[in-house]
């Protein structure tokens, strides 16, 4: 009988010191165990990059009136 | 034909109408004029070059990006419209480079330089433009050194400008930067285009 006893006596213990062990590490409780130090995290959100000033949106414009300069050229000089 | 190729009936009683001058003005860029050989030779010069060029520059970019360095081009632009920008007024106008540009202006205010923004391949059109027309000849290269000065003396005056503007706040800024001074960078060369034939000649009776 006393072997039953000291069995659940240990067993009792053994389920104490793990639900206190669950308390500590949880964050869900809010106790004196649960409380963590939190990281501090850097922030991240920078400020957007300013405007850029673009220029070669109109490459293939110019590529074009190039060549039509150059079938006028050659066209002109044909007639004469 | 056959009787019921209505189409076919159509096209031949429109060109037996015309005139033969007008049948040779009627396409405006027909299959004929690449069988002129001036214009053939042209546009081979034109293209060829402006793909070397643009290999030449894209093999740079790369090279200084695995250097992990902006590129000379944006960087002299950045630093000429920057001192611009000073010279016009622009107080506690500061200058910082990265890798990927420069930023130029007040804080806050300040606009981004990037490779887009140095004006080098225009310049690379315009000097294609000249190689193929004139062929490779030190008058071409004379007409390139100058008509790519003239580029970036406006891509500068461009950037120190919108610095200024950007500065004194308002929409102007915006009108500006996405249509005056886009035109007229593009109408500068095309009157050097347009100029190079006098410069030609000039450079004959040189010679």
């Amino acid at each position: 009988m006393s072997k039953y006893i000291l069995i659940a006596i240990l067993n009792f213990t053994t389920v104490c010191f793990v639900s206190a062990q669950q308390k500590k590490n949880d964050p869900v409780f809010d106790n004196w165990f649960a409380q963590q130090p939190q990281p501090i995290l850097p922030q991240t959100n920078t400020p957007p990059p300013p405007p850029g000033v673009p220029l070669d949106g109109g490459l293939i414009a110019l590529i074009a009136a190039g060549g039509a300069m150059g079938y006028k050229k050659y066209k002109d000089r044909n007639v004469e | 034909m056959e009787p019921w190729d209505i189409k076919s009936i159509k096209t031949e009683t429109l060109n037996s109408n015309l005139s033969n001058s007008e049948k040779k003005k009627q396409p405006w860029i027909s299959s004929a004029a690449f069988s002129d050989k001036g214009f053939r030779d042209f546009i081979i010069r034109f293209l060829s070059t402006l793909v070397v060029l643009t290999i030449i520059y894209e093999a740079y970019l790369w090279f200084t990006e695995q250097q992990r360095e902006l590129d000379w081009i944006t960087y002299k632009v950045s630093e000429l419209s920057h001192a611009l920008a000073t010279a016009l007024g622009v107080a506690n106008c500061e200058f910082s480079c990265f890798m990927d540009g420069c930023r130029i202006g007040v804080e806050g205010k300040m606009i981004n330089v990037l490779e887009g923004c140095n004006g080098l391949m225009l310049a690379l059109v315009y000097a294609s433009y000249i190689v193929g027309s004139g062929g490779y000849k030190w008058s071409s290269l004379v007409q390139v050194i100058v008509g790519i000065i003239v580029v970036q003396f406006f891509n500068v005056l461009r950037i120190g400008i919108l610095v200024v503007l950007r500065d004194i706040g308002g929409d102007a800024y915006f009108f500006f930067i996405k249509y005056v001074f886009n035109v007229l960078i593009y109408i500068s060369i095309l009157f050097l285009w347009i100029l190079k034939p006098y410069v030609d000649r000039a450079f004959e009776k040189e010679a």
